[in-house]
């Protein structure tokens, strides 16, 4: 019987106004938790990898590739000078012959040895053909739907070469790699000189140059040096007058010889090194021509 | 501290060096020298200006081809556009259209005519370099053009060769267009090849008197004498000077004494003689019982080199013309003759006998040593005689059958042929300045 008295206790705290408002707040905390769980876990899911990212876009262009009225949300991706060819096309098929005298002389400027027979010309006899001549501003106007391809394909190309290194990674290797080695010593330089490689190599240059140096008189105190500095190439470079024969036009013929000679073979790799750091001087001699 | 210095010093002697590579360039190409020669552009209209432009651009080609040197490109060959041929400054130009045809230097220009006054505007640009070697304006009549193309290729082979051209000399020499020989004279470039004497004899040894711009030669008359005659160029006269007993060989003038040196032959002895400028004997240069031709003044007039046989063979002398001294010059060769001093005085040209028996040009200095022989022929090569600025020398050759002038360097290269006419030349003596 003594049992009894406790569920007597109980029934009184339930029906007590304080216990219900405690148990009214708890459930609201716990309610409160779960949303509180549930709100962070919505966030949480809305902060999507980049690669993801990629991936829906590449599922859109597939899908937009199908309807020509896409437009391309991401700046970045899409690469710039196919946005910019139909503007460059609209200025070309404009009738006005300024336009077009100006616009071929542009190129040919800034080449100077570049040899461009024609588009100086063209523009005057051929005004209505230019147009044609370049397919590239010609094809986007009149066939509109081949652009989302090319620029598709364009943006999958860029996105390759996201995971590319830049050309200029490209370009850095080689370039330390010779400047970092140390200089050769005194001791190197003679003796690669009088290695059989230097010997021939500079006998092939030798050769070249004679070939080249249209001189037809001897002469007392002709007698001219020109200093050049040798590419890996075998590209002349820093031509220059190294000491004048006081004679101009004996003076100018050595210059143009070697001028003329350009490019030389290259320098075997063995004497590369060698090239890159000494110069050459050539040295004209009319005395005995 | 001196050796502190000392040490300096050589650290940087043996640190430059190794600082560059020095490779020699002792001789030159054998291949002419390729060049582009553009028309110029006729900015005025008018037959006279056609007639002008053809005129100078045929003297200025006719002068560099005659060179032996230049390599003309054919005009068939440039790449320029028509619409470009006025472009004439080099920063004008788009010279990968003449590198592509391999030219290394570019003549173009422009002609045109106001009042009657013809004016030439040339450009000789480098190719390689693109840029202006030479800008050269000229003014002038209608008949000037090719004075105008004559001293614009002076220019251009002073700038590309470093030489003086002799594009405004002449050259006589002994013709023989039928049976007898006559004078002749020609420009440099082969162009106004005229006959000069109508003698029907033989005309002989002409030589230039550049002080009155005259030739001297000899004749034989009817009777078979030797006669000394004088052609005036400008007056277009000739004068009968002398009548010589015996025969005369060879004539050579000395414009600082404005003598005459020649050889007579008499009673079977060929002796050197002086004459003045009007053919009168002054005195005996040599008296040997052999014989002594060929004579030839140096250019200062002191010294006088000939031919005798005095030794033997026919060999190359040099007498001082004040003490009467004589030094053989030539050892070598069974037959050394027509000797011809250089302008500059420090080399002789003469004609030696090779082993085949046929003559050859060779050259000595003027003490006989470093003898250098000049052509290489099968043929004669003879008569040698010298360019005004002693940059050619213009002699008679066989080697195209008949007797020819042709022309050459004095180191024997760029042999090119004057004269053309289908009969026999010799005797050429170059005008002189």
């Amino acid at each position: 019987m003594s049992d009894w008295p406790q569920k007597i206790h109980h029934k009184p705290q339930l029906r007590s106004t304080s216990f219900s408002l405690f148990l009214g707040a708890s459930l609201v905390l716990h309610a409160l938790l779960g949303l509180a769980l549930f709100w962070s876990k919505a966030i949480s899911s809305k902060k999507i990898a980049p690669k993801t990212m990629q991936v829906v876009w590449a599922r859109t262009i597939v899908q937009k590739t199908q309807t020509p009225s896409f437009k391309l949300p991401p700046p970045q991706v899409s690469p710039r000078p196919k946005v910019k060819a139909p503007k460059e096309q609209k200025i070309n098929i404009q009738p006005p012959k300024k336009d077009e005298a100006k616009i071929p002389k542009k190129p040919d400027t800034p080449p100077k040895a570049v040899s461009k027979p024609t588009p100086p010309k063209k523009p005057k006899e051929k005004t209505q053909e230019e147009p044609k001549d370049t397919p590239e501003q010609a094809k986007p106007e009149e066939t509109p739907e081949q652009t989302p391809l090319s620029r598709a394909q364009q943006i999958k190309d860029a996105l390759a070469a996201l995971d590319q290194p830049t050309p200029n990674e490209d370009n850095f290797p080689t370039a330390p790699e010779i400047i970092d080695q140390p200089m050769l010593s005194a001791q190197d330089v003679q003796a690669l000189e009088a290695t059989p490689e230097m010997m021939a190599y500079n006998e092939v240059i030798q050769e070249k140059v004679t070939q080249n140096f249209l001189w037809y008189q001897a002469g007392e105190g002709l007698i001219t040096e020109v200093e050049i500095s040798l590419a890996p190439d075998g590209q002349v470079q820093n031509l220059k007058l190294f000491q004048s024969s006081n004679n101009q036009s004996f003076d100018q013929a050595t210059m143009r010889a070697i001028q003329k000679s350009s490019p030389f073979p290259p320098p075997p790799g063995k004497l590369q090194k060698l090239f890159l750091q000494e110069s050459i001087v050539f040295i004209f001699d009319g005395n005995q021509l | 501290m001196r050796i502190i210095l000392l040490m300096c010093t050589l650290a940087m002697l043996s640190a430059d060096a190794h600082a560059k590579i020095y490779i020699d360039i002792n001789k030159s190409s054998t291949r002419s020298f390729p060049l582009a020669i553009d028309a110029p552009v006729v900015l005025s209209a008018g037959v006279d200006v056609d007639t002008f432009s053809k005129t100078f651009l045929d003297t200025l080609k006719r002068d560099l081809r005659v060179m032996g040197v230049f390599k003309l490109l054919s005009q068939t060959a440039f790449l320029e556009p028509l619409s470009q041929r006025k472009k004439v400054k080099a920063s004008q130009i788009n010279f990968g259209h003449w590198k592509t045809i391999e030219a290394q230097a570019l003549i173009k220009g422009l002609i045109k005519k106001t009042n009657d006054v013809f004016t030439v505007e040339m450009y000789l640009h480098d190719v390689p370099f693109q840029k202006q070697i030479i800008a050269k304006r000229f003014s002038g009549q209608a008949d000037q053009a090719r004075d105008m193309a004559h001293r614009f290729a002076n220019a251009v082979v002073q700038a590309l060769i470093g030489e003086q051209g002799a594009f405004d000399t002449q050259l006589a020499f002994v013709c023989r267009p039928k049976k007898d020989k006559e004078l002749c004279m020609m420009h440099f470039n082969g162009w106004n090849y005229r006959k000069i004497t109508d003698h029907k004899t033989a005309v002989l040894s002409p030589e230039w008197d550049p002080i009155t711009n005259s030739i001297y030669y000899t004749a034989f008359n009817k009777k078979g004498a030797s006669q000394l005659y004088l052609y005036q160029i400008d007056r277009q006269k000739i004068l009968n000077l002398t009548n010589l007993e015996g025969t005369v060989i060879g004539l050579s003038f000395d414009p600082v004494s404005k003598n005459i040196i020649t050889s007579i032959s008499k009673r079977g002895n060929t002796d050197i003689h002086m004459l003045n400028r009007y053919g009168q004997l002054q005195k005996k240069l040599t008296s040997h019982r052999k014989i002594d031709v060929s004579a030839t003044f140096s250019p200062d007039g002191d010294h006088m080199a000939f031919v005798s046989d005095r030794d033997g063979s026919p060999q190359i002398y040099k007498m001082h013309l004040s003490t009467q001294k004589i030094t053989r010059l030539t050892f070598k060769g069974r037959n050394n003759a027509s000797p011809a001093w250089s302008p500059s005085g420090d080399k002789i040209a003469f004609a030696g006998m090779d082993t085949d028996g046929n003559y050859d040009i060779f050259v000595i200095d003027t003490d006989g040593s470093h003898l250098k022989r000049l052509t290489y022929d099968t043929q004669n090569n003879e008569d040698p005689t010298w360019a005004p600025e002693g940059n050619f020398i213009a002699f008679t050759s066989s080697r195209t059958g008949n007797n020819q002038i042709f022309m050459m360097r004095p180191n024997g290269k760029m042999q090119t042929q004057l004269t053309f006419k289908p009969w026999d030349h010799s005797m050429p003596t170059w005008e002189r300045k």
